[in-house]
């Protein structure tokens, strides 16, 4: 590696001489840091000090990207292995109630290898048939390492085993809030932007209200939003019945809905305005109806714009449902603001942790998938 | 035209009629409040928590901008070419994490206060800043730049003349985008103990008091969807006279 | 005066520019006519520095112009390109104050220095000055990129495709206006253009560039007299040679003693002036004028027929 990203294997080795681990004697205490050494061993810390230095080598000297990549993803789960080992190893001689988390020296490499992965992927540019594959393989080992017991004395999972039916409940109702929500908001946003096309006239006003529904702050909109369904709910014969209520599932989902159209909207109104005339001069020429026209030129040619907004909007949805929790509406945010109310670090990452590797993955899979459209530029 | 300054003004004089006489809308506010609360937030002038929050946000995103415009200046310089497709990657990996959990993370490392919503802000600030930045120093035509070469400027003459001043208005595009985020985010702020308007409607939620939710809420939306525009007004300024 | 010595410019083990060596005469326009992809604009770009050559050297009146800062270097060279390249947030009037402020000329001297260009360039300094350039017409735009070019008094004057943006008959305009602007300030100007009939018209010599190497470096009508290659040939097309061969002649070499018919050729009409006018009046014998205006004598189609054939 003679290009300046070398740089980055700086603090990677860094991170060897900052503490490994944070043990703490229960899960809010505060936490006393252990290196290297204290974590896994004399034995086992040479080994992996070993493994570093090869691996600080083997980046240095390779230049294929390919090469690179492969390297920098064994060190990142490498690292998650032998992280979960060394919590194992402490906690084996703790008291249950002690907890063994992540130090800063695990977190800086963990960011090193990730960028040196991030930026191997950058310069290798794979296709989107492979991306999709990649994310498969990671999720599949992701599954794999959580399922296989090996990071079960880490404290995150520690949290989780004390809730894990929780937060599988709150995890389907962040799915629902953010997927659903988005569903509905493509139901009634694509055919309003349809509308919009023809409606030159109304097109800025109501994109410009969308607008402010957008940037009106997410907690006021979430709090607000409870006046009028719980006046629904009182009021609307059968509506408590659906499950509507002031607060909770449905201000949210309403919320976020509101939030999801501006992006829906205003990419169909985009992707459709911006068919080329030449394109839509020579649809019409060749004796296309309207109706043709729309569904076999220029819907699929607006595709990958409203795709982009779907992509917007799930992100967006993902990262905001966790606010809902403010208002009784579930989802990981729960565990977020648990644990904020009660400084537990682990409990905010297991609510945090998979809200990011929900968006994470749901933005790649989207890419994917609008790269692989026909016509599509990668 | 005229009727968007009309609205602009309403929401203004409403805004800041709220914050000066709050007990002038008691009887707007009177049905949301139950029976023996009080109908107007009163631990804590609605004057002092708008001026905090927009304190928290300016103190946030004007260091924010600033490193911002440095970076995708130095991704964008021959030096630092290379590392311009990994920033791109991280800023599109970054934007996926919401604020939230930004957030909520940084409570652990600074405790409670206003420390973590100013890191909060200031992290997450920096994403469309310097997604803005680098469009508009990438998209600096090709013959500009060429031109600004060849008459003998030197790449800080090119920098300061040419590159920045093109690239301002999406610059200030970005501070936008930004601003009306870290809004958002400071209002959450006041989950882990941050002075903003965001506390009255987590009293209200707390309470059970939807007077204060929607005091809280219809300040809180105002103040943003203000500083929106009035930042729309500065772009629209600065596209309107180039210079 | 502008001289190559083997110069090479090497991309990825590719000589873009390979082994040129070219002397450019102070005072004279220089047209370097090839392909896209021949390595004209590299060879152009080699003289300010925006490319550095690989081997070889660029000497500029003698002087090495790698021992010269490059910045210093550019603001002594005129440069105009094809888009113009306007700043798009100053004024034309700024625009063309660039590299006078760029030097640090006082304020005044400026001012004068932009509208006495203006002026020379056919643009109202009031009106045109304080526009942007997306306020310009194409024509306008092109104008101000010449008067930007030329604002320090530069000795030389490097044109990349200057005309490539225009339409056909402002182009040709423009054409006889640099043409003209060059005798008047005796400029050295290199021009690049993928043009031929552009080359004929406005060189003094051309140089024709192929795959990074000169297939020819002669006056036009030697050019066109005897092509030194099948390239050169391809570039100067089968159809009209003839008729650009008597379009750099004057038809008054022609003139041999006698009278005729009908109205005088002006003095500085071509041949192919000259056998236009034949053709469409129906005549086989024209007056031509002299220096002074009046019939010299005769030019006779049978001549002009012969003239059409170097050789």
């Amino acid at each position: 590696m003679r290009d300046r990203m070398a740089i980055l294997l700086l603090p990677l080795a860094a991170s060897a001489v900052l503490p490994l681990a944070v043990f703490r004697a229960n899960r809010i205490a505060a936490g006393q840091p252990h290196g290297l050494v204290d974590t896994l061993g004399p034995g086992a810390a040479g080994l992996a000090l070993g493994a570093l230095a090869l691996v600080i080598g083997a980046l240095l000297a390779l230049h294929r990207p390919v090469l690179r990549v492969a390297v920098a993803a064994g060190l990142l789960v490498g690292l998650i292995l032998l992280m979960g080992w060394g919590a194992a190893r402490l906690a084996a001689d703790a008291p249950p109630q002690a907890r063994v988390g992540p130090g800063t020296g695990f977190w800086i490499a963990l960011a090193c290898a990730g960028l040196l992965v991030i930026d191997g992927m950058t310069r290798l540019r794979p296709g989107p048939a492979l991306r999709l594959a990649l994310v498969a393989l990671a999720v599949g080992a992701g599954w794999l390492i959580l399922g296989s017991g090996a990071l079960a004395q880490l404290s995150v999972l520690q949290e989780y085993q004390n809730r894990s039916g929780a937060f599988w409940r709150e995890g389907a109702k962040h799915l629902w809030l953010a997927f659903g929500s988005f569903g509905v908001a493509m139901l009634a946003g694509v055919p309003a932007g349809i509308l919009l096309t023809r409606l030159p006239r109304i097109r800025p006003a109501v994109l410009n209200l969308l607008t402010m529904v957008q940037t009106i702050p997410s907690i006021a909109l979430f709090g607000m939003l409870i006046v009028p369904l719980g006046w629904v709910a009182a009021n609307l014969p059968g509506a408590a019945a659906l499950g509507i209520r002031g607060i909770g599932m449905a201000p949210a989902f309403v919320a976020l809905f509101l939030y999801s159209l501006l992006p829906i909207v205003a990419n169909t109104v985009a992707g459709l305005t911006g068919v080329p005339r030449s394109v839509t001069e020579a649809a019409d020429g060749m004796g296309l109806t309207a109706r043709q026209r729309m569904l076999r030129v220029d819907i699929p040619l607006a595709l990958p714009v409203i795709l982009t907004a779907a992509r917007i909007v799930l992100v967006q949805n993902i990262g905001m449902a966790t606010v809902g929790a403010l208002i009784g509406a579930g989802g990981f945010g729960t565990f977020v603001f648990q644990g904020v109310g009660q400084t537990a670090t682990d409990l905010i990452l297991l609510g945090a942790l998979p809200t990011v590797a929900l968006a994470f993955l749901t933005s790649a899979v989207m890419d994917a998938l609008i790269a692989m459209l026909p016509g599509a530029a990668r | 035209m005229t009727g968007a300054l009309i609205g602009r003004l309403v929401l203004l004089a409403g805004v800041l009629g709220f914050i000066l006489a709050p007990d002038s809308f008691v009887p707007l506010l009177r049905p949301f409040a139950p029976d023996g609360m009080p109908v107007i937030y009163d631990r804590a002038g609605f004057g002092n928590l708008t001026l905090w929050h927009l304190g928290l946000v300016v103190a946030a995103i004007v260091p924010s901008a600033l490193l911002a415009i440095l970076l995708a200046v130095l991704v964008t310089r021959p030096r630092g070419a290379e590392f311009l497709p990994l920033s791109r990657a991280l800023v599109g990996f970054g934007q996926t994490f919401p604020p939230v959990a930004v957030l909520a993370l940084a409570v652990p490392v600074v405790g409670f206060g206003a420390w973590p919503t100013l890191i909060a802000l200031f992290l997450y600030g920096l994403l469309p800043i310097f997604e803005n930045a680098l469009a508009g120093l990438v998209g600096v035509p090709a013959s500009v730049a060429l031109a600004a070469d060849g008459m003998g400027m030197t790449p800080r003459q090119k920098l300061w003349q040419v590159e920045l001043p093109l690239a301002l208005p999406l610059v200030v595009e970005g501070i936008r985008i930004s601003a009306v985020i870290a809004i958002s985010t400071a209002a959450i702020g006041s989950t882990v103990a941050a002075r903003s308007l965001g506390e009255v409607i987590i009293a209200g939620l707390n309470a059970n008091n939807l007077s204060f939710v929607v005091q809280g809420g219809l300040l809180t939306a105002g103040l943003a969807v203000l500083v929106y525009d009035g930042l729309g007004l500065v772009v629209a300024a600065i596209r309107r006279r180039p210079r | 005066m502008i001289r190559f010595e083997s110069v090479s410019k090497v991309y990825d083990g590719i000589a873009v520019v390979d082994d040129v060596s070219l002397t450019l005469e102070r005072g004279t326009i220089t047209a370097v006519v090839g392909t896209s992809g021949s390595g004209k604009s590299t060879l152009l770009r080699m003289v300010n520095r925006l490319v550095e050559p690989t081997a070889g050297r660029v000497l500029l009146d003698g002087t090495d112009t790698a021992s010269v800062p490059a910045a210093d270097l550019r603001r002594r060279i005129g440069y105009v390109i094809q888009d113009h390249g306007l700043f798009p947030h100053w004024t034309a009037a700024r625009n063309i104050a660039t590299v006078p402020g760029l030097l640090g000329w006082p304020r005044a001297a400026i001012d004068a220095r932009v509208r006495e260009l203006m002026l020379m360039l056919q643009l109202d300094p009031d009106v045109i000055g304080p526009r942007f350039p997306h306020e310009l017409s194409g024509g306008q735009a092109q104008r101000v990129g010449v008067a930007r070019a030329l604002a320090a008094r530069p000795e030389v004057l490097l044109m990349d495709e200057p005309f490539g943006a225009l339409d056909p008959v402002i182009r040709q305009q423009a054409q006889t206006d640099l043409r003209k602007l060059q005798q008047q300030l005796g400029t050295t100007v290199m021009l690049v253009t993928h043009d031929m009939a552009e080359a004929i018209r406005l060189g003094d010599r051309i140089a024709v560039m192929r795959a990074g190497r000169i297939d020819q470096f002669a006056p036009p009508a030697e050019i066109i007299a005897a092509p030194a290659t099948g390239f050169v040939a391809d570039l100067l097309g089968e159809g009209d040679r003839a008729f650009r061969y008597l379009s750099l002649q004057p038809a008054a070499r022609l003139a041999r003693p006698g009278a005729a018919d009908g109205p005088v050729l002006p003095a500085d009409a071509t041949m192919a002036d000259a056998l236009a006018e034949m053709i469409w009046s129906g005549r086989d014998r024209l007056p031509v004028a002299g220096p002074d205006g009046h019939p010299a004598g005769v030019c006779t189609r049978d001549d002009l027929i012969r003239a059409g054939r170097p050789g």
